[in-house]
């Protein structure tokens, strides 16, 4: 039996596990704390989380380039923020341990990740942009809401 | 096991497909082919989902008053618990899956049957809950009206508790009949007959003061509009 080479440090090499079992079980806990979390946020939903950072900004090319750019703390609320990040870390250290991602090469590592990354956002953009446009015809022109 | 696919691989040179890009075998680069596709499958669907909650941003119905139930809790509001409880399964069977694998790779039958066995439970609990909340996904008592557009309009009291139409709705004689194929033109038929008609929710809404219409669209503050009676049509 091949003698596997698995890595054993997460969060850096700042925790080591003794075997890949315990590193298993370790990330799990580390996994189960984030869903607390996000449980927690989920049912508490603060106030203060339920409202942007910021409102857009107003007149010329520069505004409109800093509405694109800051588009997350402006048309988002916090708490949603708060649930992509959390659910992106998840995902992270599912796929880097669970999957044993983190032994790959790292040219597979890119090839994998940015290449899904970089579709995932083109098709959430094109069908979120088509969903807006129809939202918007929707609400100004005199169709049905079940044509 | 890699080593012995590499060795068996490797025998047949380069061009033979010994060759190991990336030092990950044949098998183990199909894999995550497979999971990339896999993860741009379900991409799809939420993207889709999101297309759809953006065609109707301003009436989308509020998680937290959707996802209210528990399983043998019934009438217990429990909101988003239900979600919660199906992420944590999910975890937990991945986790059971990488034990699973571990221990197929250290030969040891009995603890990969074991783990294998966990995750299957929790793959099917979790599958079952799917079905649970889609089941019971929308499943009311109250009843409400739907207009020509499709929207729906609910009943509420003065307090903001959902109000059943049976209970205000005056009855009247009624000679309206569904329209079934077998009458008249054969191939055309109407809709269903509804336990109260208009006419008699409207009759009822007039007779009732303390009675509001709640819409799906979302105020600024994310709750479903109630619409005031302050107007002259209500006064009857």
């Amino acid at each position: 039996m091949g003698h596997h080479e698995h890595s054993l440090a997460i969060f850096r090499g700042r925790l080591k596990f003794k075997s890949i079992e315990q590193k298993i079980w370790g990330v799990f806990i580390f996994l189960s704390i984030i869903t607390i979390v996000e449980v927690i946020f989920g049912i508490i939903k603060p106030q203060s989380l339920m409202v942007p950072f910021m409102s857009s900004f107003e007149g010329g090319f520069m505004a409109t380039m800093a509405n694109i750019f800051l588009s997350p703390f402006i048309f988002m609320k916090p708490l949603n923020l708060i649930f992509i990040v959390l659910t992106i870390v998840k995902a992270y250290y599912i796929t880097w341990d669970f999957m044993h991602m983190r032994d790959e090469t790292k040219a597979l590592r890119r090839m994998v990740v940015w290449t899904a990354i970089f579709l995932i956002c083109y098709l959430i953009l094109i069908l979120l942009v088509e969903g807006d446009y129809i939202f918007e015809v929707y609400k100004n022109n005199y169709v049905k809401f079940d044509f | 096991m890699e080593t012995t696919v590499a060795t068996t691989a490797s025998q047949g040179g380069v061009w033979g497909g010994g060759n190991q890009p990336l030092r990950a075998s044949y098998g183990k680069m199909m894999m995550w082919f497979f999971i990339v596709s896999d993860a741009l499958t379900f991409s799809g669907f939420l993207a889709a989902y999101g297309f759809s909650r953006f065609k109707f941003v301003d009436a989308w119905p509020i998680a937290d008053e959707v996802f209210t139930h528990f399983p043998f809790l019934h009438g217990v509001p429990a909101p988003m618990f239900y979600v919660a409880f199906m992420t944590f399964i999910l975890i937990f069977s991945s986790v059971t899956m990488v034990l699973a694998v571990d221990a197929g790779h250290k030969m040891k039958q009995s603890k990969v049957a074991m783990y294998m066995f966990l995750t299957i439970i929790g793959g099917a609990i979790f599958v079952g809950s799917q079905a649970w909340e889609w089941a019971t996904f929308i499943k009311g008592e109250y009843g409400a009206v739907e207009t020509k557009g499709g929207k729906i309009l609910q009943f509420l009291d003065t307090e903001g508790n959902r109000v059943a139409i049976g209970s205000f709705a005056e009855s009247m004689h009624t000679t309206a009949t569904v329209h079934e194929p077998s009458n008249g033109i054969w191939f055309m038929s109407g809709n269903d007959q509804t336990s109260y008609n208009f006419e008699e929710v409207k009759a009822g809404f007039l007779a009732n003061d303390n009675l509001l219409i709640r819409t799906q669209y979302l105020d600024e503050n994310g709750h479903p509009t109630v619409l005031s009676r302050e107007g002259f049509y209500c006064k009857n």
